[in-house]
């Protein structure tokens, strides 16, 4: 008996019961003294009473299951097929990597064998790279030193107005050529960092300034930060939050810089400015969302 | 013919739900049984289990990290398909030209 499972007619799911009840059905077709006839039915009747004291055992039946023991109860080293012993197969069928790949694979892996006469002749491959520079060294240019893979220094010039997403082209800096024929080029995406105060919108460049009521409506002069150090910026007087203010040529490449006045109220009551609007007469009545569009 | 529930009473701890699981999210693809309601497991569906059991259970491969370890492995053996064809092809490669490949490789093994 190789598979008390198939002694009994059961599947392997089969429920203690449904063993049980196979077992019986089988042991009384099959009970020797009742085949006297039948030489056949003793080892019938042995392999179905081995089957059943093995399935009828759960913690027998549990190691049969794994293929700890064999059907007479003795051990045996549980024989597996490892997936690798499928390897073949394993790719050549449904486990194939999603497409597979494509006979170009071997024209990927030995390009150098395959390449033709023409290719060879061809120049050295381009190397590509990504450089993240910070928005003032976009802003006023800057001169930054690559390390590439092979430990060579590249020194990257950056011009002043470079702008995100652009790339860099250093010749001859790539793959050296084969024999005779020229060097490939390394290319280098820029991306530019965020700043935390400046925006940019092309060589123009903007940036927030919060004005008290008494500078908005006085006039001011107040020292702010430029991308190219510090300046004074004079605020008219009567200006309303909003207002734009030109610093020219302190922008990107020689472009201007804006300060986008925001006026900003105190942060406790002022009892005395209160008292002040309460009893203002403005000299011109006017309505600041007449000329807004109505929904 | 093995069923789901077959395959899994080949491990000591493997629910059926959680072999479904593995099945649902075609880390392992047997068959549609006859009637069509179950699976069939041939013996390479059984071995990729055992491979997946023993990621989950013994060395405790995360869930999510599964699908990455399956597509590596898939392209492994992929590539060593690949490779042996391409072996094959060099084998009915003139002996100068094998002798010429067999001294190429050992050098670029060094």
């Amino acid at each position: 008996m190789d598979d008390p499972y198939a002694a009994l007619g059961v599947p392997k799911t089969a429920s203690q019961a449904e063993i049980q009840s196979a077992y019986r059905t089988l042991a009384k077709r099959h009970h020797p003294d009742l085949n006297p006839g039948k030489p056949a039915a003793e080892a019938r009747f042995k392999e179905i009473s081995a089957a059943n004291a093995l399935l009828s055992n759960a913690e027998k039946r549990a190691r049969f299951d794994r293929g700890e023991i064999d059907s007479a109860g003795a051990e045996r080293p549980p024989e597996r097929r490892f997936y690798r012993d499928f390897g073949d197969d394993a790719a050549r069928t449904k486990y194939r990597p999603e497409g597979g790949f494509d006979a170009s694979a071997f024209d990927d892996f030995f390009s150098r064998a395959f390449e033709t006469r023409a290719a060879q002749a061809a120049r050295g491959a381009d190397l590509h790279f990504a450089l993240t520079i910070t928005f003032l060294e976009a802003a006023n240019g800057a001169s930054r030193v690559l390390t590439l893979p092979d430990g060579r220094k590249l020194k990257v010039e950056i011009a002043a107005g470079i702008a995100d997403g652009q790339t860099l082209r250093l010749k001859g800096q790539g793959v050296p050529g084969l024999g005779q024929t020229p060097d490939g080029d390394a290319l280098i995406a820029i991306s530019i960092a965020a700043h935390p105060i400046f925006r940019r919108e092309g060589d123009a460049a903007f940036f927030d300034l919060k004005v008290t009521l008494k500078e908005a409506v006085l006039g001011a002069k107040i020292d702010v930060a430029t991308p190219k150090g510090n300046v004074t910026l004079t605020v008219p007087p009567n200006s309303t939050s909003g207002t734009r203010l030109r610093i020219k040529g302190r922008g990107i490449a020689g472009g201007d810089l804006f300060a986008v006045l925001e006026l900003v109220l105190p942060p406790t009551p002022e009892p005395a400015l209160a008292a002040f609007l309460a009893g203002w007469k403005p000299d011109a009545a006017f309505d600041p969302r007449a000329t807004e569009a109505k929904p | 013919m093995n069923s789901l529930e077959t395959v899994a009473l080949l491990f000591e701890d493997l629910e059926t739900g959680e072999l479904a699981g593995w099945v649902a999210q075609r880390w392992i693809q047997p068959e549609p049984d006859a009637d069509g309601d179950g699976w069939s497991f041939r013996d390479i569906d059984i071995a990729r289990t055992r491979l997946i059991y023993d990621l989950r259970h013994e060395m405790e491969t995360p869930e999510a990290t599964m699908p990455i370890v399956l597509s590596l492995l898939d392209q492994i053996y992929e590539l060593r398909r690949l490779v042996d064809g391409f072996g094959a092809v060099l084998a009915e490669q003139p002996t100068a030209i094998r002798d010429a490949i067999q001294a190429g490789l050992e050098r670029a093994a060094h």
